[in-house]
């Protein structure tokens, strides 16, 4: 190593000092930027989610449970939260009393609105209403399309179902901008529990079609419906259909539900399970 | 006078003028000499979902290896060249970093240049955090969307008509696979039609929707949209202050080269 001067020895430090003071700006300034600009390693591998990507492991799930970090197909990062999505859409009508709905469950998945990647959320809240001297809670099944950018945006809200205490859960994903949803509980007045599996067009903010009285399997693009009066009951009846128009592409139906007596019993839930197995949920 | 050595211009900067967009363009040019299938065609072969197929052929976003893999196969294009294309793009790919360190390693400022580059960088970044701030901040609004004044003839989509619109009347037609509405805004007092198709039939197939004044069909208010390769199309608007006159529409939508008339028309 060739020794330096002292000249060189102090241009070699002037100059580390002055790059040492650069990163130290940068890393400041850098400071202030969004954190959702800034990649992180940790929390595991990006796996696909339809164009999207999340962290995870193992097979690319359709469906995500709850706020949701996920990577947009620029490799941007943006982050599905129901609380902050539901009711901000600035071209939407405002969701009065927003302040009375509290979230209690989100799942999300993805479609298309023609050749544009778009998240969907089924959002269920419950709505807190005001009378005088007395409250009530009713609850509310929204259907969401939501923007694929940095900072997501409501594009269209629908409210599927509002009423006595339910579930919803995405039992099917579509490209047509269609989402099964599988609502389950008191559906219709008087009735205490009922099922029904409904087709809303996200990107069009409309119900498209409607099965009564059943279960579905999750599917993509295609699913099963199980016609039965309870989740664990024989179907007497399995559709295939298409999430997209609800149209049945195949119908099978078990007269003789008694296995004892030579019968097929089929329930949704051994089904539901095997798909959900492959789509990751 | 301290040098400043940068290394010479190289495979990997012939690579790193390559992008997402030009790499999508390649996938293009490869679809069309295997014929252009469709997406569907292409999913249905590869397992691939259209989704995923769209944004690749986009350029919206870099494929995953195992996308390009199944799908360059399927368009006879060359495996090993275009995941090795593609893995060059990919900024988590760490195969690429030797080559930038080895850059790094090779490059020398003076002290002049090292003042001036932290500058640079500061003033960047400064930038960069005011434009992001402001942008989040701002949001979008209505001033910034601008819009067109409501009037007859008018793409609803383009008028603020579209923020209070609701479905005023739907019907599924051809067995579910099409949806027939029209959409009401009461501020701008203005009717259109919508036809959505859930068919998975789009390319190369065309909608046609009309509406008109039901006391007048000759109108010239009457409006009508032709249009192609759309899952929804949308009419221009009719105006009607009239609360008591009534508007209708109809469409026909194209299937496999058919016409298919879409019912009765839908009045409100």
């Amino acid at each position: 190593m060739t020794p330096l001067s002292r000249a060189g020895r102090a241009t070699a430090g002037a100059r580390r000092r002055i790059a040492v003071t650069a990163i130290a700006a940068v890393f400041v300034l850098a400071g202030c930027t969004p954190a959702g600009d800034r990649p992180e390693t940790d929390g595991g591998a990006w796996v696909g989610f339809g164009p999207f990507e999340v962290r995870g492991g193992g097979a690319a799930p359709r469906i995500l449970n709850g706020t949701s970090e996920l990577r947009l197909p620029g490799g941007d990062l943006a982050t599905i939260d129901a609380e902050k999505l539901l009711g901000s859409g600035p071209d939407l009508p405002p969701l009065p009393d927003r302040e009375n709905y509290t979230i209690t469950d989100e799942q999300y998945s993805y479609t298309l609105d023609g050749e544009a990647p778009r998240l969907v959320g089924v959002v269920q809240a419950r709505h807190t209403m005001h009378f005088r001297g007395y409250t009530e809670d009713e609850f509310v099944t929204f259907v969401l399309a939501i923007s694929a950018e940095h900072e997501p945006r409501e594009l269209t809200r629908t409210r599927v179902l509002r009423g006595g205490e339910h579930t919803a859960t995405i039992t099917g994903r579509s490209d047509q901008g269609v989402i099964a949803v599988q609502l389950e509980g008191a559906l219709n007045t008087n009735v205490p529990h009922d099922s029904r599996v409904i087709g809303v067009d996200a990107i069009r903010a409309t119900e498209v079609w409607g099965k009564e009285h059943g279960y579905s399997g999750f599917g993509d693009g295609t699913a099963s419906f199980y016609l039965a009066p309870a989740r664990d009951a024989c179907a007497t009846e399995v559709q295939r259909y298409s999430v997209a128009n609800g149209r049945a592409e195949h119908t099978e139906s078990f007269a003789n539900t008694d296995v004892a007596t030579g019968g097929t019993c089929v329930t949704a839930p051994a089904a539901a399970a095997a798909a959900g197995a492959a789509a990751g949920t | 006078m301290v040098e400043t050595a940068v290394p010479e211009a190289g495979a990997a900067r012939a690579e790193s003028q390559d992008s997402v967009e030009s790499f999508a363009e390649g996938l293009r040019d490869l679809r069309i000499n295997a014929g252009n299938p469709t997406l569907a065609a292409i999913s249905a072969q590869t397992g691939i979902s259209k989704s995923v197929l769209s944004v690749a052929f986009a350029g919206k976003g870099l494929p995953t290896e195992n996308t390009v893999l199944k799908l360059v196969t399927l368009l006879h294009g060359n495996p090993r060249e275009w995941r090795a294309r593609r893995n060059a793009l990919d900024p988590r790919n760490t195969g690429s970093e030797p080559v930038a360190e080895q850059a790094e390693a090779g490059r020398r400022f003076s002290l002049l240049q090292t003042a001036l580059i932290a500058a640079g960088a500061a003033l960047v970044a400064a930038l960069i955090t005011g434009v992001a701030m402001s942008s989040l901040g701002a949001g979008p609004t209505a001033e910034a969307r601008h819009l067109t004044k409501a009037a007859n003839g008018v793409d609803p989509m383009l008028t603020s008509c579209r923020d209070d619109a609701v479905i005023a009347a739907s019907e599924a037609r051809l067995d579910n696979l099409v949806h027939v509405q029209l959409m009401y805004s009461n501020d701008c007092m203005a009717v259109w039609g919508r036809v959505t198709r859930y068919d998975d039939k789009t390319d190369g197939n065309t909608m046609t929707m009309k509406v008109w004044p039901l006391d007048d069909p000759q109108s010239e208010r009457a409006q009508s949209r032709t249009d192609v390769g759309l899952q929804s199309l949308y009419t221009p608007m009719i105006i009607e202050p009239d609360t008591a006159a009534r508007i209708c529409g109809q469409a026909t939508i194209m299937v496999d080269g058919k016409t298919e008339d879409l019912g009765p028309k839908l009045c409100i």
